[in-house]
């Protein structure tokens, strides 16, 4: 304990969190955005908790499950946390495929909340 | 020279130019049994193929229109059509494309509109079979008049991926309208296509001139007028 720097502590613990309640029930997400956030979803753009959580809610899947690879964390010069997730999910009983997620943390009020998201599909152009 | 495209990619399209190669593409929600209904088709044991970075299956098979041998590569969705629209090239060169519905979920049925309106947008003229799956778990479905084919005048087939009804009816009528589609009609952007990878070779061949020519200098020498 105390090993890890705090950056990562906080980052990693917010990581596990997110794909607990994407999981589980992806309708709780707003409780992690502001009004100010930005979601980009496969080039798509969202700002605000209510916009992110009806697009994330309306993804056409039943059940959806995450498997974190890796995850890198850093602190910025204004004292948030960058994290990023490379990692692969599994909706309902498609295939298995690889995505890449990149978070922007803030602390307001003594809670850290998300600011930025940024989300792909790890998919290559063919042909 | 310079079409040499050095790509890491296992999937050559271009081979679906070729007099005996087809594509035909499968649509439709997640879940319509798309993927059952091929492996119906195709019997036990067929291994697809899996291409995870692209999201893609594709199913091999050869088959025979009027004696002559005909290579059928039927592809696949993987499930990114849950995340995000389908990539262009899922519909570029397709000769057919199969589009699926399950009868007992009226949002995959509702959801055919806005399949139907991605694929023209880059297929306008290819032949479209509609497919209502799932008829053995209610056969009064198929008394339903199913008004998106008849809009579009499109043929409806009742199928059922589970006991194989019209299955391979289905598949040898996508076949035969691929093939009589690559013989007889072109699409419009096809000829478009076509036409600008001309004027590209064009291009290439006047600028290898061009250089030829500075690189002999003197031998085409014109009379300079003063």
């Amino acid at each position: 304990m105390g090993d890890k720097p705090i950056w990562e502590q906080i980052g990693s613990s917010f990581i596990q969190h997110y794909y607990q309640l994407f999981d589980n029930d992806r309708t709780q997400l707003g409780a992690i955005y502001i009004d100010a956030s930005c979601l980009t979803w496969e080039g798509q753009q969202f700002q605000g908790k209510a916009a992110i959580v009806e697009k994330l809610s309306s993804l056409p899947f039943q059940k959806i499950q995450h498997s974190i690879t890796a995850q890198d964390h850093q602190p910025t010069p204004d004292s948030c946390i960058i994290s990023m997730v490379v990692g692969q999910l599994k909706a309902d009983e498609d295939p298995i495929m690889g995505f890449h997620q990149m978070f922007l943390l803030k602390n307001i009020n003594d809670a850290w909340v998300c600011t930025n998201d940024m989300f792909r599909l790890a998919l290559h152009n063919f042909g | 020279m310079a079409r040499d495209k050095a790509k890491p990619c296992e999937l050559d399209q271009e081979k679906y130019d070729a007099d005996d190669n087809v594509k035909i593409i499968c649509l439709g929600d997640s879940a319509v049994g798309k993927s059952k209904l091929m492996e119906r088709f195709l019997m036990d044991g067929f291994q697809p193929q899996q291409l995870s970075t692209y999201a893609l299956t594709l199913y091999k098979h050869t088959a025979t229109v009027d004696g002559k041998t005909v290579l059928v590569d039927f592809w696949d969705t993987a499930g990114q059509e849950r995340f995000q629209s389908m990539h262009a090239s899922y519909y570029h060169k397709a000769h057919a494309c199969i589009m699926v519905f399950d009868v007992q979920r009226k949002i995959t049925y509702r959801n055919l509109s806005t399949w139907y309106a991605e694929l023209r947008e880059f297929r306008p003229e290819i032949p479209c079979i509609v497919v209502a799956n799932k008829i053995d778990a209610d056969m009064k479905m198929t008394q339903k008049s199913f008004n998106f084919a008849r809009k579009f005048s499109l043929p409806l087939y009742f199928v059922s991926a589970a006991d194989g009804t019209n299955v391979v009816k289905l598949f040898s009528d996508a076949i035969r309208l691929a093939v009589s589609y690559k013989q007889n009609s072109r699409d419009f952007m096809d000829e478009v296509l076509q036409e600008l990878e001309n004027i590209d070779l064009k291009r290439e061949e006047e600028e290898e001139e061009e250089m030829l020519d500075k690189e002999q200098p003197g031998r085409q020498q014109s009379p300079s007028p003063s």
